[in-house]
């Protein structure tokens, strides 16, 4: 018995072992069954192995209903907590985010105007050195000379880019965005997510 | 092949948004519903006398991650895809070697006639020596196609590859199994 070379033919044939096949399709097989030995001892193996595989095993769908009752239910338990954990992280978090921010503008706020005081009133000479601080040292002991007076000036602005002794409000545009630009950096690394709290939750696929 | 479709019971997608509404009920009409194929097939996979383990682990892994669940795919084709990959595992884990499955005495060839039913006996387990004797693609292809009557589009969802590939499997499946019991 030589083999059918008609794959489309042996296609359909668990479909007709199953009764599935209809109309011009049926025909066509059921003309080329009547001369093609091959097919038809091929359509009795699919019969047969449709018996054997067919057979349902006997399972306890109740059971595993319930298993997958209690499975759902602890899973929709942890990430009920997991959803309670992120809402307390969020308040958690979101405090100290508020008291860093008013802390960063008073900071930045007192730093600005020592820095605007010290400029006005030490303006440094061009050429002289930097210097981080200018400290009044205490005058040596010994004869006391009479300081030079130093002429009244004027206050003046002097050389100080920002000139502020009042509060952020008291600063220019462009340094208040630099300011809200650092804020806003900082509240961006608190915005990153934290580590799954139940990894049970992770990879259970 | 298209979704299992009941007169008058709701579609899998139906008791799917259900279930995620957290009706429970939903869960064990679609367990009721995919488990007896989802039996068959783990059965005819090799796992013989764990199948209901098996069948199981197959629905909680499945309703444990729902969320992932594609609505364009069909819920049977995804069953069958973490059924497969169980038995694959456990394959894997046995490290089990090709054998002969032993069959128990309520094989569905059974007959009142004792000739006629030691012939049937023998001729499921050659068909289930044969089948082990093709690779596991192979066997998952050849039982969806036979037992199940699935398309070989449904089929390539399952087994990972084309429609072309399922079909080639299927035939060589076909020839194998037929060259085996002709032994």
């Amino acid at each position: 018995m030589s083999e059918c070379t008609k794959l489309e033919m042996k296609d359909l044939l668990p479909d007709l072992a199953r009764g599935a096949l209809a109309g011009p399709a049926l025909a066509a097989l059921e003309d080329h069954l009547a001369t093609c030995a091959s097919c038809r001892a091929e359509l009795e193996l699919v019969r047969t192995a449709q018996m054997v595989l067919g057979v349902t095993p006997s399972v306890d769908t109740a059971r595993i209903a319930a298993a997958v009752g209690r499975s759902s239910g602890i899973r929709r338990d942890a990430t009920a907590a997991v959803a309670q954990a992120r809402r307390r992280r969020t308040w958690t978090v979101a405090a100290p985010r508020r008291v860093w921010l008013a802390a960063a503008s008073i900071v930045a706020a007192v730093g600005v105007s020592v820095i605007a005081s010290n400029t006005t009133r030490n303006p440094v000479e061009p050429g002289a050195a930097p210097t981080v601080a200018q400290v009044e040292q205490p005058s040596p002991p010994g004869p006391t000379t009479p300081e030079p007076t130093r002429p009244a000036t004027p206050p003046s602005v002097g050389r100080a880019e920002l000139v502020m002794a009042g509060g952020v409000s008291d600063l220019a545009d462009s340094d208040l965005e630099s300011l809200l630009q650092v804020l806003d950096d900082v509240d961006t690394e608190l915005d990153v997510e934290p580590a799954v709290l139940l990894p049970v939750l992770e990879g259970d696929v | 092949m298209t979704e299992p479709t009941r007169d008058g019971e709701p579609s899998d997608a139906a008791l799917i948004a259900r279930w995620r509404g957290g009706d429970e009920r939903a869960a064990t009409i679609l367990v009721e519903r995919h488990a007896p194929a989802v039996s068959r097939f783990v059965a005819s996979m090799g796992e013989r006398g764990e199948v209901e383990e098996v069948v199981q682990d197959t629905f909680v892994r499945a309703f444990g991650s729902l969320d992932r669940f594609r609505e364009a795919s069909s819920l049977r084709t995804w069953l069958f895809s973490i059924a497969r990959n169980l038995c694959r595992d456990r394959a894997r884990a046995n490290r089990r070697a090709p054998t002969v499955v032993a069959i128990d005495d309520t094989h569905l060839l059974s007959s009142s006639d004792p000739l006629s039913a030691a012939v049937a006996t023998e001729t499921e387990s050659r068909l289930r020596a044969a089948m082990e004797r093709l690779t596991e693609t192979q066997r998952a292809v050849f039982t969806l196609r036979v037992a199940e009557g699935w398309s070989y589009r449904e089929i390539a969802d399952v087994v990972e590859t084309t429609e072309g590939a399922a079909r080639v499997h299927y035939h060589n499946a076909v020839r194998l199994v037929k060259e085996y019991l002709d032994e």
